[in-house]
């Protein structure tokens, strides 16, 4: 069955660390709209990360009929080489069963599951293609403005390690590295998403697709936890799908906002969590439910975090967590 | 003349300057080969074809902010060190354009837009700076015939060979576009570029136009929307 043609509203938190970092700014939180502005934001790359590594994490050998394989992955060589796009195609096309033959558009397509969903610019001697994915993603913002702090720390091995001098005694450091970095105590953005149905046609993208790029903006938000990343949660996801392929309403996410305000943020009891915030969603709720009498909306789904606090109603049907 | 009148807004944009490599450099304003394969997504073709007249107002000041991101390219292609590529990209923040349309394909268009239809995606120079075109409203404007009169107000960019002198006002910060590329011909190749002039905050600019437009330059022509103000289409 043809994939509809849809939005996707994601909604997700970061407590005490910051997921997309600026290396131009020290690596502090990206920051899009200026100081006074005060939001910060996370680019779109990072998020399709987080698919991509869930994917290649739930399906290492390829999956159902191995059309789960992950192209834009980091694999490398038994002496440590990093692997480039013909090779990469290669061991797909290994994996797959089909050694020996040439990786083209729709081989690639039909086995490389982020290729199929995201698009992708390959080129190499004998092959070469553009395709533009059905899923693009706009960069996540936050719903308020956010303070970073500077923090330093040690750690307990030195940068050094201890070595005879010429006397033969033990020369060494008395002390750990010193590390510096910027983190944040609670932050929530929201990312919009576009879903086009004659693309998906083209790429081959099936239903089972697209619930396992929702699985994976879910499940791959929870699995990217590193101490510089912050604890992530995901608290939002809605998806919403057209009766009409070429129908769209566009900026969900104008329509969804975040209590407390922005005061709240800049003064000096910021909320650190998600039992502190809530959010509205009424806007969004009168949006959906007039495209949904003019007929427009094949379906409406989403999916919550149980701890999110929510006001307004989203008419369509709550699913259960993965 | 008919003119098609919606809006196009996003929260990045980023319209790649063709002679920047390490540091992708973006236009400050959204490009007419960048429009014209907008409104061929729209429409659902590869190449919008055939007469075809644009004219954009900012409505939102430029602003521009550099970031560093990830790209996997060169730097991992035959075994290099690192998995990614680090690259400069400047992003148009906010923008917010006003877009007057007048064509042949005027009745499609508005269609689709009128409708909140698009056959493709629809985005801002790059894929993640997603946009959609909103409808605002269908006007009939009288174009003005040459010699054009010695003095015109416009809140649309202006091609710089159509500007014989400004008329500097207070408080507006003019901003020229040099060497815009004009016309994409399919598979990433285009033809002849185009200089433009600009009020940084999208505000009115007072000038005199060349009298009688050359033969020799991309082409323009100017319509009265309301009262003084007239709007460039080129």
């Amino acid at each position: 069955m043809a994939v509809h043609s849809g939005e996707i509203l994601f909604v997700k938190s970061v407590k005490d660390g910051i997921p997309n970092r600026d290396p131009l700014n020290e690596s502090d939180a990206r920051r899009i709209f200026g100081e006074e502005d005060g939001r910060i934001s996370l680019s779109d790359v990072s998020i399709k990360r987080d698919v991509r590594d869930y994917v290649l994490a739930k399906y290492p050998d390829g999956g159902p009929n191995k059309r789960f394989f992950i192209f834009c992955r980091e694999e490398r060589t038994d002496e440590g080489k990093l692997l480039g796009r013909e090779s990469l195609a290669k061991k797909i096309m290994e994996r797959a069963g089909l050694a020996g033959k040439s990786a083209s558009r729709e081989t690639l397509l039909q086995y490389a599951y982020d290729m199929r969903i995201f698009g992708a610019v390959y080129s190499v001697q004998k092959e070469s293609f553009h395709q533009t994915g059905p899923v693009q993603f706009g960069w996540a913002h936050s719903l308020h403005p956010v303070e970073t702090k500077y923090v330093q720390g040690t750690v307990v091995m030195p940068s050094e390690d201890i070595k005879p001098n010429e006397k033969g005694e033990e020369q060494g450091r008395q002390q750990g590295t010193i590390w510096t970095t910027y983190i944040l105590p609670f932050v929530v953005f929201a990312m919009p998403g576009v879903i086009n149905g004659p693309i998906a046609s083209d790429t081959k993208v099936d239903d089972t697709d697209i619930d396992l790029l929702l699985e994976g903006l879910w499940r791959g938000t929870q699995h990217r936890q590193a101490r510089g990343r912050g604890i992530q949660q995901p608290l939002l996801l809605v998806h919403v799908e057209y009766s009409d392929p070429f129908f769209r309403i566009g900026y969900l996410e104008d329509h969804i906002r975040l209590e407390p305000g922005r005061e709240a943020w800049l003064g000096g009891t910021p909320p650190t969590s998600v039992q502190d915030v809530t959010l509205d969603v009424s806007g969004l709720g009168v949006l959906l439910a007039n495209a949904q009498n003019s007929g427009k909306l094949a379906r409406v789904r989403y999916w919550k975090n149980a701890n999110l606090e929510m006001t307004g109603d989203i008419p369509g049907t709550q699913c259960e967590e993965w | 003349m008919r003119i098609l009148v919606f809006e196009l807004k996003g929260s990045l944009a980023h319209f790649r300057r063709p002679d920047t490599t390490v540091t992708h450099a973006t236009y400050p304003f959204i490009p007419r080969t960048v429009l014209w394969g907008l409104l061929g997504s729209v429409l659902g073709v590869e190449q919008l074809t055939g007469e075809n007249w644009i004219g954009i107002q900012l409505m939102s000041p430029v602003h521009t902010v550099a970031q560093e991101v990830s790209m996997l390219g060169k730097g991992w292609v035959g075994g290099g060190g690192s998995f990614n590529r680090p690259t400069s990209i400047e992003l148009v923040v906010n923008p917010r354009y006003r877009v007057y349309y007048a064509g042949e394909h005027f009745n499609d268009l508005k269609d689709m837009i009128g409708n909140s239809c698009s056959h493709y995606h629809t985005y801002l120079g790059s894929a993640y700076c997603l946009t959609f075109p909103r409808y605002l409203e269908t006007i009939e404007a009288e174009e003005i015939t040459t010699p054009y009169p010695a003095q015109m107000s416009t809140r649309t960019v202006l091609p710089s060979h159509s500007v014989k002198q400004l008329d500097p006002q207070s408080g507006s910060q003019y901003g020229r576009v040099g060497g815009m590329q004009y016309q994409h011909l399919g598979n990433r190749t285009f033809s002849g570029t185009i200089n433009l002039l600009y009020e940084v905050h999208g505000g009115l600019i007072k000038f005199e136009p060349v009298r009688t437009p050359s033969l020799d330059a991309p082409p323009y022509r100017f319509l009265h929307i309301s009262g003084d103000e007239v709007i460039c289409l080129w």
